[in-house]
């Protein structure tokens, strides 16, 4: 298998750390948790703090957005119609007067809510078949590793259309479809970090002094991916939140009246030379959205990458 | 090397066959091809039995996909549920679109990424180098039909009343008015080319970029600088050739995220290609159209995995074969 290896090893493109996470600071010999460590080379990555800072803050907007909205969702205002953006409604309004600073703080629930599950279902998924496939190899690594081929020969924005038309989707569902779909590059991830640790000492002696298999998994294993993990879910998240407004722009994700980023933007499509605001405003939402989410995934790969230089 | 290969050849038909029942399942599932003539009261109920009986849709679905693949192994995709017609006519006139597209937006993606990926790697941490970065993010963040959007607003609104006449076409591969042509296929390629460049180009200058700088540290290129050549000479001779494997396996391993990606540009621009006849067929209910490119997609996909897994067996010395 070693020819994928390669051929991975090279897709965390352009993603080494910063100039200002590699300055290491010479001659200091002060005593540092592991956790203090990574939190210092977090912290000097500024794009990855801000954009942390921003996503905690569309985080609370969304929760809050039922006491945020200056309206309801679907609230239907006739005077409103087509209004461009003005003092009562910052965003302007769409073609059936509803308004859109509204839909957008709703919206986004729906896109924080399926990046965020996608992220932590598929991440846990792929991490336990690379454990399981890693650490008993043999046939079962074989057996979890051919299915993993097989599952990224299907084409997965085709499969999420036809299963879109099967289910009328839900934010659930959607992040359960998506999840099922994109676990496997994680998979593969992990086990090749779990084939790194099996052999090693530790292992081994955990092995001899009796340790059961699952509980070396969880005790000895476990913690040499978490860093891996949580890279992966940061980045995974974003391409859910892509992902879900796709389908829901090609009328198969979330259903109207409910707002999502990605359906308000086919509802755009047919008045867009003269409402240009229910155009821009949902795609900047989801450019920024996802811009933070990646300037995180890339701090936390600087701070949690044990290659790093310290 | 031979079992290898007998082996790698083996797994990829395995896979072939699980995902033929797959995806003539999940489509199966998504609905009744014949629900418009059942709830036409004016059809009779005998007709419909007729219909179905001669689309094989009365028998079981293990029944049904075995018709459906002794035809495909015979490179018969079976007939059109909606118009009348053989799926393998309707899917073919809709490649060309799609390659033509495909091709374009590669040709200007390697034009510009690869040369970019490697000037990012050589000044690295260059203005140019941290712009490029900012761009691959905005790239990676952006969805690929809101930049779509813009580019259709910008190029296809803004500036058709800034210049008075039009110059980029947003819809379709062609103009009845302007007669065709070369300038007229332009004016409506480039813009949905130019969609999938820029969103691609962001993956591949910074995996040409990531690539570059792999074998920049590695210890031929030392010895070769040592040894007195030029930096041009190494650069261009041993670290270009040696970075460019990567890339090109990337797109090869990506051809099924591309296509899958076509559906989006397509749909946006009403490109005539796969993607937009696969949009279009599935709303419709016209299965056997979707099965067939999801299978041609599928074995297209099996198909450059197994070429690169191959080539990559072939030239590089350090893969095992067993």
């Amino acid at each position: 298998m070693t020819e994928r290896e390669i051929a991975a090893g090279g897709t965390q493109a352009g993603l080494e750390p910063s100039p200002a996470a590699l300055g290491d600071e010479h001659g200091k010999v002060e005593g540092r948790t592991q956790r203090e460590i990574i939190w210092r080379r977090f912290k000097r990555h500024k794009l990855a703090m801000v954009g942390g800072v921003v996503l905690l803050l569309l985080f609370l907007a969304a929760l809050a957005a039922p006491a945020l909205a200056p309206y309801e969702y679907d609230e239907i205002d006739y005077t409103a119609i087509n209004q461009g953006p003005n003092a009562s409604h910052p965003m302007g309004a769409d073609n059936l007067g509803r308004d859109e600073l509204t839909r957008v703080l709703y919206g986004g629930r729906v896109s924080l809510l399926v990046g965020l599950s996608v992220g932590v279902f598929s991440t846990l998924l792929g991490a336990v078949v690379g454990i399981v496939a890693g650490y008993y190899g043999r046939f079962v690594d074989v057996g979890a590793m051919g299915f993993v081929d097989f599952m990224l020969t299907l084409p997965f924005l085709p499969v999420l259309l036809v299963l879109g038309k099967i289910y009328q989707f839900t934010a659930i569902t959607i992040a359960a479809a998506v999840a099922l779909l994109v676990w496997m590059p994680i998979a593969r991830l992990v086990r090749g970090q779990v084939l790194s640790v099996r052999n090693q000492e530790y292992v081994q002696a955990a092995h001899a002094i009796g340790v059961s298999g699952p509980r070396t998994m969880l005790r000895h294993i476990f913690p040499n991916v978490v860093g891996v993990m949580v890279v992966q879910a940061t980045l995974i998240t974003g391409e859910a939140i892509l992902i879900e407004s796709a389908l829901s722009f090609l009328g198969l994700g979330i259903q109207p009246p409910t707002p999502s980023w990605g359906n308000m933007l086919e509802d755009a499509r047919t008045t867009m030379t003269t409402q240009w605001w229910l155009t821009y405003f949902p795609g900047l939402m989801i450019v920024v959205t996802v811009l933070c989410v990646n300037f995180l995934g890339d701090g936390l790969r600087d701070a949690l990458d044990p290659k790093a230089v310290e | 090397m031979i079992s290898y290969v007998i082996r790698k050849v083996l797994f990829s038909l395995v896979v072939l066959v699980f995902a033929s029942i797959f995806i003539f399942g999940l489509v199966s599932l998504a609905g009744d091809p014949l629900v418009e003539l059942k709830q036409n009261p004016r059809i009779r109920a005998e007709d419909i039995q007729r219909i179905s009986a001669i689309y094989g849709l009365d028998r079981s679905y293990p029944e049904q996909y075995l018709f459906w693949i002794k035809g495909v192994l015979q490179g018969d995709l079976g007939t059109s549920f909606k118009q009348n017609a053989p799926v393998n006519e309707i899917i073919g006139q809709r490649i060309f679109p799609t390659v033509l597209l495909m091709g374009t937006s590669i040709l200007i993606t390697m034009i510009f990424a690869i040369p970019f990926g490697i000037y990012s790697a050589i000044r690295k941490y260059s203005w140019l180098d941290n712009l490029g970065t900012f761009f691959a993010f905005l790239g990676f963040s952006m969805p690929i039909f809101w930049l779509a959007l813009i580019l259709q607003l910008v190029f296809g609104v803004y500036l058709t009343e800034w210049a008075g006449t039009r110059v980029f076409y947003t819809s379709g591969i062609s103009d009845t008015n302007s007669g065709g042509g070369l300038v007229d296929l332009i004016k409506h390629l480039t813009l949905p080319a130019l969609s999938l460049a820029i969103i691609q180009s962001a993956v591949y200058s910074r995996f040409q970029r990531s690539a570059m700088l792999d074998v920049l540290s590695s210890d031929y290129l030392r010895t070769a600088r040592a040894k007195g050549l030029s930096r041009r000479t190494v650069y261009l001779k041993h670290a270009l050739r040696n970075a460019l494997i990567p890339t090109v396996t990337l797109l090869a391993l990506y051809m099924g995220t591309i296509l899958g990606g076509a559906i989006i540009t397509e749909t946006v621009f009403a490109w005539p290609g796969l993607g937009f006849l696969f949009a279009d067929a599935l709303f419709k209910g016209d299965f056997n159209v979707a099965r067939g490119i999801l299978l041609l997609i599928a074995v297209l996909v099996v198909f450059f995995n197994l070429v690169a897994d191959l080539v990559y067996a072939f030239v590089d010395p350090r893969i095992s074969y067993d």
